[in-house]
């Protein structure tokens, strides 16, 4: 009976060794989460790597920027307005803010989508999520230099992973 | 070539005993591993509902900013009174003007803040009025003060192109600052 409980552990205690060199790059990079006051949405981002920039009166917003000025990252949220659906909000910022970029990644589900691309210098990623019914748009995107994928490549996966839209609606969800 | 004949005999004096010790060090071990990383992994989630304090920590700690806070009122008073380098009770020595000269090439000069340069007067005429602002400075979010930052340091933004003096003009919404971030 033991010698079958203690397997189980010996994958276990394997499984928290090699989560564990994991769980020290994150440390290294500093990942703290970051919470929207105003829309709610989250997300984690290497405050190691970035600090902020700017921010909007509105508190709708913020631009953190890369530490030695490469790489920038754009969060925020907005009313949907316009009624812009996934397809029509992604070609619209296809062409009104990544016109210059070659768009090689573009996936989209019901209320989501990611563009990314490149252009001769820099690398960018966007993900865009719908909620609140379509009323709220919420995105983070990351520009940084080609030369800069290595570093920059993680955290945006990182972000990513743990990008959430705000759940609390308030005035903003659908009657 | 195994002798058909040779058993192996379960011992059952000895075998309960070693397999469960072995198997309560192991649960010993993996409950400290686990507690271990649990512990690490949510050190930084915050609590429900409120703003991650971490993050304004660590902003706040690498901000310059936030710790010259006190530092206009301790140049202020450096230019009423006489400087922290008190004068030799005997006279100087050689040695002494040599040792004062090596700290002062040794140790980087203070620059005070340009507002203090251009109204030395101010905070000592009204020293109230001071502590009042160092106390609202106190009660507003870090995050606030950190943006804040240049303002109160001084009135005048120094360049166009500084970093300061971006944190001193916000952008209206998220679109303006889409706009300014894309156009970097």
């Amino acid at each position: 009976m033991e010698a079958v409980l203690q397997r189980p552990f010996c994958i276990l205690l394997i499984c928290f060794a090699m989560a564990a060199p994991a769980q020290g790059r994150e440390v290294l990079l500093g990942w703290v989460p970051y919470v929207n006051e105003r829309f709610g949405f989250s997300f984690r981002y290497p405050a190691g790597l970035f600090e902020l920039e700017r921010h909007s009166e509105a508190g709708d917003g913020e631009v953190f920027t890369g530490l030695q000025g490469h790489g920038h990252l754009l969060v925020g949220a907005f009313e949907n307005a316009d009624g812009h659906t996934v397809p029509s909000y992604m070609n619209y910022i296809r062409t009104e803010s990544y016109s210059g970029y070659d768009i090689d990644y573009a996936p989209q589900g019901q209320n989501w989508f990611v563009l990314s691309g490149e252009n001769d210098q820099n690398v960018f990623y966007e993900k865009v999520m719908f909620s609140c019914g379509g009323r709220v748009i919420s995105s983070f995107a990351l520009i940084y230099p080609i030369a800069s994928k290595a570093m920059f490549d993680p955290v945006v996966e990182g972000i990513e992973k743990t990008f959430r839209p705000g759940r609390n609606c308030g005035h903003y969800a659908r009657p | 070539m195994r002798d058909p004949e040779l058993h192996w005999i379960r011992d059952e004096t000895v075998q309960p005993i070693r397999t469960r010790a072995i198997g309560v060090v192991v649960l010993a071990v993996s409950c400290v591993v686990i507690g271990i990383f649990i512990g690490r992994l949510t050190v930084g989630i915050p609590s429900r509902g409120s703003r991650p304090p971490d993050v304004v920590k660590l902003q706040s700690a690498r901000d310059p900013i936030e710790s010259n806070v006190e530092r206009p009122s301790l140049a202020l008073k450096s230019d009423s009174e006489p400087t922290t380098e008190k004068p030799a009770t005997s006279p100087s020595t050689q040695s002494q003007a040599i040792t004062r000269y090596a700290q002062s090439q040794a140790v980087p000069k203070y620059n005070p803040p340009p507002v203090v340069l251009l109204n030395p007067g101010t905070a000592d005429k009204n020293p109230s009025a001071t502590r009042e602002e160092t106390r609202a400075r106190a009660a507003r979010p870090v995050r606030e003060r950190s943006l804040q930052g240049p303002v109160q340091n001084n009135r005048e933004p120094q360049a166009t192109g500084d970093r300061r003096d971006v944190f001193s003009r916000p952008a209206r919404d998220y679109h303006s600052l889409r706009e300014y971030m894309l156009s970097r």
